[in-house]
C-alpha cells in the first residue's frame, strides 16, 4: 500500500486496520520517516475515500430503494500522475479504482476493484508527432461507426503536410468495452479500427473510418458469435452564400457481418447494409436568424456495435431559431421518424413544436425569466394497433419576489389521445411551485425551499391526483455544511389509474466537515411507502465517509496555513487590501488599520460593519468594504462593487474584467474558475436563471478569496469580492452576502 | 401509464451516454465525426489550426470531487423534467429523447445515484474566445454511474438498476 509524503514527492508504505478488515489506503503524512524515494520524476495527486454504511428495511425490502441490507464497506481511490521530460514531450496516467469490501451499491464485485487505468504518451518533439494511449481510451471515430470507451490501446500520428492550413490525423485503436478490469474479456466485445482525417481551412474536414468488431456467443441473450466489419467516409465543408454562412456535413456508411439478428441468432448472420447522414446547418449574417435540416437513413442491418444511431429508422428534421432584440428566443422544429421502415409496420412519428425562452414579460415584469415548449406529436403504425395523438405543453418561469425570495413555477399540460388497440387516453395536469429564501440560524447561513407539487391524472372516468409537498434546507458555517429535504407524495387513486393509493415519504440528510486536505461527511436517507391497501416498508440508509485528497501544491498550501492561522498572525499588522482583511486577524488590528488608512463611517448592517470606501481607485463604481467578525476575530472581509447599467453589456464585461486583472495582478493566477453561460444584455435575467455564472478563485494562507457576480435574491447584480476561511461548492450560485444591499 | 419497453427504450438513449455542455460557448465537438486534436509541438504551436483549437501544456484531470456535483446536475435536471438545458445539441436524437420523457416516463419516476465508479479526464483543449476574452478550457470527461429509477407501477413498486457511462463535456475559463 503506497503513500505519498506531499511535502517531499516521496512515497512510503503504510496500512490502515479495523477490526478483522485490511483496507489499503493511499493516505500523506508530512512528516513519515519511513519514506522511499520512488517515481519521484512524477508529480502525483489524487484522493481516497473511506465509506461505510448501514442499510436496512422493514417488512417488504423489495418495495423499497435498497434491496441489500446490512453493514456495507468500500474504499476508493484516484491517483494522477504527470511526466514532463521537455515542453512536448509528456506522460501521463490515471488509476481508480475501489477496495470493495462487500457493498452492493458500490460494484458488482468485491474486493480490489480496478476501474480506470490509462497511461498516455504525447510527444510533439518527434519528426512525426504522435499521442500513445494504453488502458482506458475512449474511441471516437464518427457516430455511424464508433463512440465509445475502450479498455486497450489507441495511437494517433499527425504528420505534417506540405501544404499550408492543412493537417492529417491517423488513429488506429484496438480494445475492448467494459465498465471494469476484473473480467474483462478481449474477446466478449472487442473493437478494432483506423481512421484518417483531413482538415484543410479551404477544402474543409473530410475522414475515413474502418471499424472491426467481434462479439463471442452468449447463451444467456441467445446470441451466436458475431463478427461485423464498417466502413465509412464523411466531411464538412464551411460555405459562405450571400449573407449566409453554411456548414455542410455528411457520412455514408456501409455494413457488413453479423449482429443480434431480428428474429433469433441466426438472422442476424452474414448481412449488410448502409446508413447515411446529411445536415445543412446556416444563419444570417445580418439577422437573428439560424436553421438547420438533416436526414438520416440507417438499414435495418445496419447495426455496427460502436454506432450511436438507430437501425432501421429514416428520419427528416427542420429546426430554425430566431432571437428579438429583447433577449427573447424562439425557436421550431418540424420532425418526421419512420422506424422499422424496413418492416411490414412501419412506426410514424410527426412532430411539431415551438419553444419560447428569455425574458418572456419584459414589458411588464422585466426580472422575469421563463422556457414554454408546447409540441403536438402524432405516432401511427402500419397495422392500426398504434396511433396516438399528444398535446403537450411545459412552461416553467423564475422571479425574484420582495423580501429575500426567488420564486419558480411549472406548468405542465398533457392531452394523450389514444385511438390505437390500448385505447389508453390520458389527460395529465401539473403545476409545481417553489421558492428560495436566505435563512441563517445559529451561526448557520443558507437557503430554504419550501415547495409543493399538484398533479392529476385524468383516465375516461377514473382519476388520480398526487400532492407533493417538499422542504430543502442547506446550511453552512465555516468548514460545516449540510443539507436535508424532505418530500411527501400522496398518490390518491381512488378510482385507480393505475393501482392503490400510495403514500411516499423520503427524508435526506448530508453533513460535510472540511478540514484543510480532510472530509469527513454522514449521510443519511430514509424511505417510507405506504400502499392501501398493501403491506407499508421503510427503508434506510446511513453512511459516514472520509475522503483524503492529496497533491504536492496542497500540502504546500495546507503547511502554510497552519502559520498563517496561528495565534501569531492575529497581532500582525493589516494592510487594507482584500488579502491584508484576512480571516483571523483581530477586530483591534483590524481597527487600527483601517483608521490608518482612513477608512471611517462603518454602519451595522446585518451582522456586518459596511464602510463606504473605494478600495479600487481606478474602478470608478460604487464600492463597500464590509466586515464581519466573530469572537473578537474578523470571520468575513467582503468588496461589494456595484455596476452602473447592468443593461449595457459592454459597460458590465469591462467593469468585470477590469476588477479580475487588478486581482490576478495582486494575488497571480487564480487556483480555481467556474464560468457558465455569457455576458448579454439580459444579464440580470441570465443570473437569476443561473445561466451566468462567474465566480474566480483563489487559495491563500488562512482561506480563500473568491469574486464573481453571485446570484441574488432580490436579483440585484454587482461583483463581490469576499475572504474567507471557506465557500460553499464553485456551484452554488447563492453565495452574495443577502443582508448587505 | 407507460410501457416497460418504451421506459427501457428511453433509459438507453437517455443513460447510454450524456453529453453535458456546462458552457455553450465555441462547442468544438458540435459535427457528428472526429476533429483534429492537435498534439502540441514548436509548429502546431504557431500555426493556424482550423477550429482554433489548442493543445493544453498539461493536462488537468477533473477530480472525482469536481465530477460528483455534474453528475448530480445531470440526475436532479433529469428529476425536474428539465434536460433540455444540460444535454448537448450534438446529443444524438436529443429532441425526440426529450419528447419520449415527456410522453412515456412516469411523472413520479425519480432517478437516483447509486454509486459512482470510475472517472477519467480523456481529453482537454483550449478554445480562444472570438471576441477576444478568456480563453476556455474544454475537458471530456467519461464516468460511470450506477443508477436506479424508481416509481410505482400498478404492479406496485419498481426499481430499475443500470450501469452507465457518462459522457460530460466540461467548459471552464482557462487560467490567463
Amino acid at each position: 500500500m503506497m503513500g505519498m509524503d506531499g511535502a517531499t514527492g516521496r512515497l512510503f508504505s503504510r496500512q490502515w486496520r479495523l477490526p478483522g478488515l485490511a483496507i489499503p489506503l493511499l493516505v500523506v503524512s508530512a512528516s513519515s520517516a519511513a519514506t522511499v524515494s520512488i517515481l519521484p520524476d512524477w508529480q502525483i495527486s489524487g484522493s481516497n475515500t473511506l465509506r461505510g454504511g448501514h442499510y436496512g428495511a422493514t417488512s417488504d425490502a423489495t418495495s423499497g430503494p435498497y434491496p441489500f441490507e446490512g453493514d456495507l464497506y468500500f474504499n476508493e481511490f484516484n491517483v494522477y500522475l504527470n511526466k514532463r521530460n521537455s515542453r512536448y514531450d509528456t506522460f501521463r496516467g490515471e488509476i481508480s479504482g475501489a477496495y470493495n469490501l462487500n457493498d452492493d451499491y458500490r460494484a458488482d464485485r468485491f474486493g480490489i476493484v480496478p476501474e480506470r487505468l490509462s497511461l498516455v504518451r504525447e510527444n510533439g518533439d518527434n519528426a512525426l508527432p504522435y499521442r500513445l494511449e494504453l488502458g482506458d481510451h475512449f474511441a471516437y471515430y464518427s457516430y455511424l461507426t464508433l463512440q465509445r470507451s475502450l479498455k486497450g490501446a489507441q495511437v494517433e500520428f499527425q504528420p505534417a503536410s506540405k501544404i499550408a492550413g492543412r493537417r492529417h490525423s491517423i488513429q488506429i485503436t484496438s480494445g475492448a468495452n467494459d465498465s471494469s478490469w476484473r473480467g474483462l474479456s478481449l474477446q466478449e466485445d472487442h473493437s478494432t479500427g483506423a481512421s484518417w482525417l483531413m482538415q484543410d481551412e479551404t477544402l474543409g474536414s473530410m475522414s475515413i473510418n474502418f471499424v472491426h468488431n467481434s462479439r463471442d456467443a452468449s447463451t444467456t441473450a441467445a446470441t451466436a458469435d458475431r463478427s461485423q466489419n464498417v466502413l465509412s467516409i464523411a466531411g464538412e465543408r464551411q460555405l459562405a452564400i450571400g449573407d449566409h454562412s453554411l456548414s455542410v456535413e455528411a457520412e455514408a456508411a456501409h455494413f457488413s457481418g453479423d449482429h443480434n439478428g431480428l428474429a433469433g441468432a441466426a438472422s442476424g448472420q452474414d448481412k449488410s447494409d448502409n446508413g447515411y447522414f446529411l445536415q445543412l446547418s446556416g444563419r444570417s449574417n445580418s439577422l437573428p436568424w439560424d436553421y438547420q435540416l438533416r436526414f438520416d437513413r440507417y438499414g435495418q442491418d445496419f447495426q455496427p456495435r460502436g454506432a450511436v444511431v438507430t437501425a432501421d429508422r429514416r428520419s427528416a428534421e427542420l429546426r430554425s431559431g430566431w432571437m428579438h432584440s429583447s433577449g427573447v428566443r424562439i425557436r421550431g422544429r418540424l420532425q418526421h421518424f419512420e422506424d422499422g421502415f424496413e418492416t411490414l409496420n412501419e412506426l410514424r412519428t410527426r412532430t411539431y413544436g415551438a419553444t419560447l425562452s428569455g425574458p418572456l414579460l419584459r414589458g411588464f415584469t422585466a426580472d422575469l425569466n421563463g422556457n414554454i415548449d408546447a409540441f403536438v406529436q402524432n405516432i401511427d403504425n402500419e397495422t392500426g394497433t398504434t396511433d396516438t395523438l399528444t398535446h403537450n405543453l411545459n412552461m416553467s418561469v423564475t422571479k425574484p419576489l420582495p423580501n429575500d425570495w426567488t420564486g419558480r413555477a411549472t406548468v405542465f399540460l398533457q392531452n394523450l389521445n389514444d385511438d390505437g388497440l390500448v385505447n389508453a387516453d390520458l389527460f395529465t395536469r401539473q403545476i409545481s411551485v417553489n421558492a428560495d429564501h436566505r435563512i441563517q440560524i445559529g451561526g448557520f447561513e443558507g437557503i430554504i425551499t419550501p415547495g409543493f407539487e399538484v398533479r392529476t391524472l385524468r383516465k375516461g372516468f377514473s382519476h388520480s391526483t398526487d400532492i407533493n409537498p417538499t422542504l430543502a434546507v442547506s446550511l453552512s458555517q465555516g468548514p460545516h455544511a449540510l443539507r436535508m429535504d424532505y418530500s411527501s407524495r400522496m398518490q390518491n387513486r381512488s378510482f385507480s389509474v393505475s393501482g392503490a393509493d400510495i403514500d411516499t415519504h423520503t427524508f435526506n440528510f448530508d453533513y460535510r466537515y472540511t478540514r484543510r486536505q480532510h472530509i469527513f461527511g454522514v449521510e443519511t436517507n430514509m424511505f417510507n411507502r405506504e400502499p392501501t391497501p398493501g403491506e407499508s416498508t421503510e427503508a434506510y440508509r446511513i453512511s459516514a465517509y472520509w475522503t483524503y485528497s492529496f497533491d504536492r501544491p496542497a500540502v504546500t498550501l495546507a503547511a502554510r496555513n497552519i502559520d498563517a492561522i496561528g495565534l501569531s498572525s492575529v497581532s500582525r499588522p493589516v494592510e487594507v487590501n482584500i488579502a491584508g482583511l484576512a480571516p483571523g486577524r483581530s477586530v483591534e488590528a483590524v481597527d487600527a488599520a483601517l483608521a490608518e488608512a482612513g477608512v471611517a463611517g462603518g454602519v451595522n448592517q446585518a451582522g456586518y460593519r459596511v464602510y463606504e470606501y473605494p478600495l479600487f481607485r481606478d474602478v470608478f463604481r460604487r464600492q463597500r468594504l464590509a466586515l464581519q467578525f466573530d469572537q473578537g476575530l474578523l470571520a468575513r472581509s467582503a468588496l461589494i462593487i456595484d455596476f452602473d447599467d447592468v443593461g449595457d453589456r459592454n459597460s458590465v464585461l469591462q467593469t468585470f474584467e477590469q476588477v479580475r486583472q487588478m486581482l490576478i495582478r495582486d494575488l497571480g493566477n487564480p487556483s480555481r474558475t467556474y464560468e457558465e453561460g455569457e455576458f448579454s444584455a439580459s444579464l440580470a435575467q441570465d443570473l437569476n436563471a443561473q445561466r451566468l455564472t462567474r465566480i474566480v478563485e483563489w487559495s491563500v494562507p488562512g482561506g480563500v478569496i473568491r469574486f464573481g457576480i453571485p446570484r441574488r435574491l432580490d436579483g440585484q447584480v454587482r461583483m463581490e469580492i469576499q475572504h474567507a476561511t471557506r465557500f460553499t461548492q464553485s456551484g452554488e450560485t447563492l453565495w452574495s452576502i443577502e443582508g448587505v444591499r | 401509464m407507460m410501457n416497460r419497453t418504451g421506459l427501457n427504450d428511453c433509459l438507453a438513449v437517455l443513460l447510454g451516454i450524456v453529453i453535458v455542455s456546462i458552457n455553450l460557448m465555441s462547442p468544438l465537438q458540435a459535427r457528428q465525426f472526429r476533429q483534429m486534436m492537435p498534439i502540441a509541438g514548436p509548429e502546431v504551436e504557431t500555426a493556424n489550426l482550423p477550429e482554433n483549437a489548442e493543445p493544453v501544456s498539461r493536462l488537468q484531470p477533473l477530480s472525482r470531487t469536481d465530477v460528483q456535483p455534474l453528475v448530480e446536475k445531470i440526475v436532479g435536471q433529469w428529476n425536474g423534467g428539465s434536460m433540455e438545458s444540460i444535454l448537448a445539441d450534438s446529443f444524438y436524437d436529443k429532441s425526440r429523447l426529450l419528447d419520449v420523457m415527456d410522453t412515456q416516463v412516469p411523472r413520479d419516476a425519480r432517478l437516483s445515484i447509486q454509486s459512482i465508479q470510475g472517472i477519467q479526464t480523456l481529453q482537454q483543449y483550449r478554445v480562444p474566445d472570438a471576441g477576444g476574452g478568456r480563453d476556455s478550457l474544454v475537458s471530456i470527461v467519461s464516468a460511470t454511474v450506477r443508477t436506479q429509477l424508481e416509481f410505482n407501477s400498478t404492479n406496485g413498486f419498481v426499481r430499475l438498476p443500470g450501469t452507465n457511462e457518462f459522457l460530460l463535456k466540461v467548459t471552464t475559463a482557462a487560467a490567463p
